[in-house]
């Protein structure tokens, strides 16, 4: 199957795009339903990331925070965020990370990494060290202690990144495995995730 | 939205919103960049969006403008902070950073609130078509603002069966997490379901033949369309060449 930038804008790939947009909204409303402490609200992206590519899960990133910023501007701002938590997870996929136990805790700590970092440089760049939720009371928190504003933004995102990214990447791997087969197989990037053996070229 | 400024082509309503961000980028200081605030407001008036401009600022700037404020005048500690009390500071010149940052997020952020607000989803869409963009972006861009009050109604009606059938909801932390994926894991397969129901419908209709295709709606641009964004276009240079001379 090839891939890459050329081939990965099939049909069937540009319209998860849709879903995984979608998901995330109904991701970020369940967990105020539910009353979780921590927002949900990338599993569409991870997921179409996993089973699209990077470069459809740049763009999934990319259209929620345009569409939410629609109603409020500052989720613009963070699109840098989950532009880079999409492509960075898509390549994770495309180079098996997600198929054992090692890859799968390597990702999580990369992708926690990349979250927090390019969320502290919006957070500092763009809004002084704030964003507006209830995460700032850590980093007021940090700032107390002494410590200057770029130390303690980047371990407030460390913090709350590693908890987003573990509950965001289990639900969206427990979500892809329910997925059946015969749909994996028509997507790019889905022939780890499919549950028999089955003989893919590359 | 059926107002004056709600009927002109999206783009020149682009041009000056382009116009009012690359100002208030550039010009020094914090008070232009409140007074464009006013200056939205009241343009706002006369799009007949004023009380859903204001009502969706305020649910989100505000705060965002306070902590900024508390952040840089109190906690940061800079050169001439002085203590008031334990870790509390005053400062100058994190007054003046939090004046200047916060201006221009105002700015920025209520312009581009007003061009969504007067501007139509499908006015966007077709001006983009126009200009070239590629029909499966286009495409992409409705289905995703299509789908997402579909599936919030979704996840409602597979909230409440589930809930009918036995999930807890409420309950400790565990509990509360355990029922996340009954209600998403459904969700997403039948919108996995509907994809490939819709491939089918798509390619059938011959969507992703390369043939040049007809809209049924149609947008025009108007004389005052050209005269905004040549406007536009002149005051962005006329302010540029000031500042190299000055």
């Amino acid at each position: 199957m090839k891939r890459g930038i050329k081939h990965d804008f099939s049909l069937l790939a540009l319209l998860l795009i849709p879903v995984g947009v979608s998901l995330n909204v109904v991701g970020y409303q369940l967990s105020t339903i539910l009353k979780l402490p921590v927002f949900i609200d990338q599993i569409g992206t991870i997921m179409v990331s996993m089973i699209a590519g990077p470069w459809i899960g740049l763009l999934a990133g990319l259209l929620g925070n345009v569409v939410n910023g629609m109603l409020n501007p500052i989720a613009i701002g963070f699109s840098i965020v989950s532009v880079s938590v999409g492509l960075v997870s898509g390549y994770f996929s495309k180079w098996r990370f997600y198929t054992n136990i090692f890859g799968i805790i390597i990702a999580c700590v990369l992708l926690t990494i990349v979250q927090a970092f390019s969320a502290a440089i919006v957070t500092v760049f763009l809004f002084g060290g704030v964003t507006g939720a209830g995460t700032d009371l850590i980093t007021a928190t940090f700032l107390a202690t002494g410590r200057e504003l770029w130390n303690s933004v980047v371990s407030t995102n460390l913090i709350s990144g590693a908890v987003n990214t573990i509950i965001n990447f289990g639900i969206s791997w427990l979500i892809i495995r329910k997925v059946p087969d015969r749909f994996l197989i028509k997507l790019n990037y889905g022939a780890p995730y499919i549950k028999k053996e089955v003989n893919v070229n590359g | 939205m059926d107002s004056r400024i709600g009927n002109l082509y999206p783009s020149s309503k682009f041009t000056f919103i382009i116009l009012i961000i690359l100002l208030s980028m550039l010009v020094p200081g914090f008070i232009f960049q409140y007074m464009i605030f006013l200056f939205i407001f009241l343009i706002s008036l006369f799009s007949g969006t004023a009380i859903k401009f204001l009502s969706t600022f305020m649910k989100s700037i505000p705060i965002l403008i306070l902590f900024i404020f508390i952040f840089q005048v109190f906690l940061i500690v800079n050169e001439d902070s002085q203590q008031i009390w334990a870790f509390i500071h005053f400062s100058q010149i994190g007054l003046m950073t939090s004046l200047t940052m916060t201006s221009k997020i105002v700015a920025i952020s209520s312009s581009i609130i007003w061009f969504f607000q007067v501007t139509r989803v499908k006015d966007i869409i077709y001006a983009l078509e126009q200009s070239g963009v590629s029909q499966k972006v286009t495409f992409v861009i409705a289905s995703t603002i299509q789908l997402i009050p579909q599936m919030l109604n979704l996840s409602r009606t597979i909230a409440d069966a589930q809930k009918s059938r036995g999930i807890e909801t409420e309950g400790t932390l565990f509990v509360r997490m355990k029922a996340f994926i009954p209600m998403i894991g459904p969700l997403v397969l039948s919108s996995i379901q509907q994809i490939e129901e819709r491939v089918l419908a798509l390619e059938s209709r011959a969507f992703s033949s390369k043939a040049k295709k007809t809209s049924i709606y149609e947008l025009r641009k108007q004389k005052i369309d050209y005269i905004i964004v040549i406007f536009c276009i002149l005051v962005l240079i006329v302010y540029i060449v000031w500042r190299i001379k000055l």
